[in-house]
């Protein structure tokens, strides 16, 4: 029983388990409060459960991992940019709605409460479009070169990052809070959302604990987002859509002779992973309070993707199960080990823990036997 | 450092508990490794001891070479000292030169830094009066051999002691 | 007509270089002599490192993303020399002699990993230069002057232990290069040899056409040559042609009693060693090691390299390698300039030699698999027509 469960969870996502169990354990004895870290990990979990929720759709169709979720978060800037770059024109048409239907309480509402949720909204409306456009060109170029999709991947994700690099510095922009201050031109390279959607989903239904003994925060409004929006893959993938997709995942040829239109399929999936990228980056987005350009989003592609593993997916099989276990694995060794072993060794060893247990997590899944099928 | 040491310590405890010396319990240690490399590959003995032989060799040789470029390419920090010392005045002004290179010119009190690499140097010392003309010259060789750092009395080496090198003995 | 179209496609990416490097050169405003004077220091800084590549190509693994491994090595046997202060030549030996045994040990991880991946070799050995990238973070930044004893307090941070950001390689710096001191100056002459400055002979030549001089890192060159050699007869030896055979076929390698497993991971443990030696005459000319940041640079720029001078992921010569340095590195010294004169703004021309590395690979790898792909249809179609006639 215990030998099965052993065999099915890998040894390493074991050892990782334990280990922050270990850390939990160790924390309170070393002067670190479990409550704000357990805070920290709930935080945390609803800002990068959307992006790693990104990895099912390409896993189950049988493209692998995608190392190109840069590609879907660049989609994910341009909407969260330019809702702020349009914010009060948004809103203007919004209102003149409002005018024009002589619904005056709705315009007030416009302008007030619902101010940063349409700002938010509108990133996401603007957002979506894009990443479809961008992930049907990349599912068509990822038909083209089956078999080396991951390599692939990761250098799409890297090319269009140093490309959106010179739009972001071309592209005429005009919004003073994100525009350099002296040329009046080119985007800075971190933008404060702050007063256009700063918390929107983090804030919304938070639960806030703040007495004397304990402080607890959780993000309410931003785990009901995430649970949605897994709900929304996990019907899909059982739709007819979904169920051929991931037919197509397991065995192409099988796939291929029973009807199905491979290519279509992958193409499908290529484009929700990318969509669920750019969604995913504004939620990480409106809790951490800053739109990262430029290089920022370079290597965001391997959290997600260690991740997902860490949650007991491989490389062709992957669920909302494996994200949820995964991201709240990962994000918890990245809460705890700054403050339990930097309060224990007083060396901030988190950026290296990170980097064995992430990478070493995908070296895991990659060398793992994979049943023939392809 | 400090972790070595303690766990050398419990060794250390622990031959000593059994009167082992140590260079047989490193010798112990060696053939048991080797043993264990040798268990389970299908060559005869013989050949399996050629192999190691060769490779102890080689290995040998490598090292030999590590520590022969340890010796020729050190670079070493050469102070020179113009100073009162041992009841010898500070020369008025002295022109040093290390293999060759850019010459410190010191007057009494001073102190100079120059590098030298390899295990032995030429220092060349130009020792002038008042009026700046040059009074002597004195080359010498000095085997530093692998030392990281070596002060020159500069007053000691113009007296012609053998003995130049602070602190004096 | 197909044949045409072929060549054009297989040599269109070191084309359409040539196309921007004419484009961007006279925008760039550079003198003839300023450029051949940095190729020519680029080509000795680079090419090493590039070359180190070949061989795990050779063997069918492609790109060795791993080389990053065997940089790594290099840089901890500098981070010993400069602690002890060996300077010159035996300074550079000294490092690759520490390096080699860490680069063998790495090589033969990777080889093992590689072997346990076999068909996404690529992916798989990026990720582990990530991942021994943390094991060689928590080496340097940890465990060096705690348990690694470094005694050298301008090597480390204040706080005791761990290896500083920048470490100056003033003992080594350039000695490979300026072992043989050789200048090229303008205006017709002869070949001679002259003494200037401090006694130090330098050879000099005399060349028409050029203007100002130019210094040869001309040892630099000759070690470059010989490893050119080494390949040549690499490729010549048993195990050379065992190589090529795996990279052919495995499943017919193996069927000729080729150890098919065996074979690859000595290719990429000979990659990772050459690769660790690359690295440390790449060091040697800069002058300065980032501690945290030279050996990722390495990896990426020299495969984009490789690339651009027309190698391909399964076939790459000696030839691609020096047309990648020179056109590669064409364009990284005038696409900052040619990007300020052109829009005014250098950071433009920054970004786009950074885009261009990347994607470049990436349509190199596109292309690739775009073809094996066809190919493997086309054998399909074939193998299902063959049926079809029975």
């Amino acid at each position: 029983m215990i030998k099965k469960f052993i065999e099915n969870a890998g040894w390493p996502r074991i050892i990782i388990a334990l280990f922050l169990l270990a850390l939990f354990v160790a924390a309170p004895f070393v002067g670190v409060r479990v409550d704000t870290s357990l805070s920290n990990t709930l935080v945390r979990f609803g800002m990068n459960g959307v992006m790693v929720l990104a990895m099912i759709p390409m896993v189950q169709a049988g493209c692998g991992l995608n190392f190109g979720l840069p590609l879907g978060i660049i989609a994910g800037l341009l909407g969260a940019t330019l809702s702020i770059e349009w914010n009060s024109e948004i809103l203007a048409k919004l209102s003149e709605l409002g005018t024009l239907y002589k619904i005056s309480w709705l315009n007030d509402l416009f302008l007030t409460t619902w101010r940063e949720p349409i700002g938010f909204a509108s990133a996401i409306i603007i957002a979506v479009p894009i990443a479809a456009i961008l992930g049907w060109f990349y599912g068509k170029l990822l038909n083209r070169v089956k078999g080396d999709e991951m390599m692939i991947a990761t250098y799409v994700g890297f090319s269009s990052v140093s490309f959106m690099c010179i739009a972001w510095l071309l592209l005429p922009y005009k919004h003073p809070t994100m525009v350099w201050g002296y040329a009046g031109k080119g985007l800075r390279t971190t933008i404060s959302v702050e007063g256009y959607w700063l918390h929107v989903l983090s804030d919304a239904l938070a639960l806030d604990i703040n007495t004397e003994n304990i402080h607890l925060y959780v993000p309410t409004g931003m785990l009901i987002f995430f649970a949605f929006v897994a709900l929304i893959v996990w019907i899909f993938m059982k739709t007819k859509t979904g169920t051929a997709m991931t037919a197509v995942g397991s065995n192409p040829e099988f796939a291929r002779a029973s009807g199905v239109n491979v290519d279509r399929m992958r193409t499908i999936a290529v484009m929700m992973s990318t969509i669920l990228g750019a969604v995913g980056i504004i939620v990480y987005e409106q809790s951490f309070g800053f739109i990262q350009l430029y290089m920022g989003p370079f290597y965001m592609a391997l959290p997600a993707v260690a991740s997902i593993l860490l949650g007991g997916a491989s490389v062709n099989k992957a669920g909302i199960l494996n994200v949820i276990v995964g991201t709240f694995l990962f994000q918890g060794i990245l809460t705890m080990t700054p403050s339990v072993i930097n309060s224990y060794l007083q060396t901030d060893m988190s950026e290296v823990i990170r980097l064995i247990v992430s990478n070493g997590m995908i070296l895991y899944a990659l060398t793992r036997k994979v049943r023939a099928g392809r | 450092m400090t972790m070595f040491n303690e766990y050398w310590e419990i060794v250390r405890t622990f031959l000593d508990a059994y009167g082992v010396s140590y260079e047989l319990a490193g010798l112990i240690v060696l053939v048991l490794i080797w043993l264990l490399l040798f268990l389970g590959r299908g060559l005869s003995f013989f050949r399996f001891l050629m192999r190691w032989y060769q490779r102890l060799i080689i290995v040998t040789g490598l090292v030999a070479l590590g520590f022969w470029l340890f010796y020729v390419g050190r670079e070493h920090q050469i102070l020179l000292d113009n100073k009162n010392v041992n009841g010898l005045k500070a020369l008025e002004q002295v022109n040093v030169s290390i293999n060759g290179g850019e010459s410190a010119e010191l007057m009494p009190g001073d102190r100079d830094m120059r590098k030298a690499v390899g295990p032995e140097f030429e220092v060349k010392a130009e020792i002038l009066d008042d009026n700046g003309e040059v009074v002597s010259t004195i080359t010498k060789t000095v085997k530093i051999g692998c030392v990281k750092n070596m002060t020159i009395s500069l007053p000691a080496l113009a007296a012609g002691s053998e003995d130049f090198t602070l602190p004096l003995k | 007509m197909r044949k045409i179209f072929d060549i054009i496609a297989n040599n269109a990416v070191p084309a359409v270089f040539i196309i921007i490097s004419a484009f961007a050169i006279p925008l760039s405003g550079y003198s003839a002599s300023y450029l051949v004077q940095e190729l020519l220091t680029r080509i000795g800084r680079n090419s090493f490192l590039i070359l180190s590549l070949l061989i795990p190509i050779m063997a069918g693994m492609g790109l060795n993303f791993g080389m990053v491994l065997g940089a790594m090595a290099g840089q901890i046997g500098l981070l010993f020399i400069c602690d002890w202060g060996i300077v010159g030549i035996p300074g550079m030996v000294l490092a690759c002699l520490i390096g080699t045994p860490i680069a063998i040990v790495l090589g033969i991880f990777c080889g093992h990993v590689l072997n346990r991946a076999k068909g996404r070799e690529m992916v798989t050995s990026y990720i582990l230069g990530f991942f021994i990238n943390g094991v060689y973070q928590m080496t340097v930044l940890y465990l060096m002057g705690w348990i690694i004893p470094i005694t050298n307090p301008t090597l480390l941070l204040s706080r005791g232990y761990g290896v500083r950001n920048a470490v100056s390689l003033l003992g080594i710096r350039g000695i490979l290069d300026n072992l043989i001191p050789t200048i090229i100056t303008g205006t017709q002459g002869t070949a001679q040899f002259v003494n200037i400055n401090g006694g130090k002979s330098f050879i000099m030549m005399q060349l028409p056409f050029l203007e100002g001089s130019i210094r040869i890192p001309l040892a630099t060159l000759i070690v470059i040559a010989l490893f050119c050699i080494f390949i040549v007869w690499f490729r010549k030896t048993k195990l050379g042609q065992d190589m090529r055979a795996i990279g052919q076929s495995q499943s017919v390698a193996d069927s000729a009693g080729i150890p098919v497993n065996r074979t690859r991971i000595i290719a990429i443990v000979i990659s990772t060693v050459l690769a660790c030696y690359g690295q440390i005459i790449y060091l040697q000319n800069m002058g300065t090691l980032n501690t945290y940041n030279s050996h990722d640079q390495a990896g990426m720029f020299s495969i984009a390299a490789l690339l651009i001078g027309g190698a391909s992921v399964s076939k790459a010569t000696i030839a691609n390698v020096f047309a990648g340095v020179i056109l590669f590195h064409l364009m990284f010294i005038v696409a900052p300039v040619a990007g300020k004169n052109l829009i005014g703004d250098a950071q433009i021309g920054e970004y786009f030699r950074v885009f261009v590395s990347y994607g470049i690979i990436a349509i190199a790898l596109v292309l690739h698999a775009w073809r094996r792909n066809r190919e493997r249809e086309a054998a399909r179609r074939s193998l299902r027509g063959n049926k079809g006639d029975e």
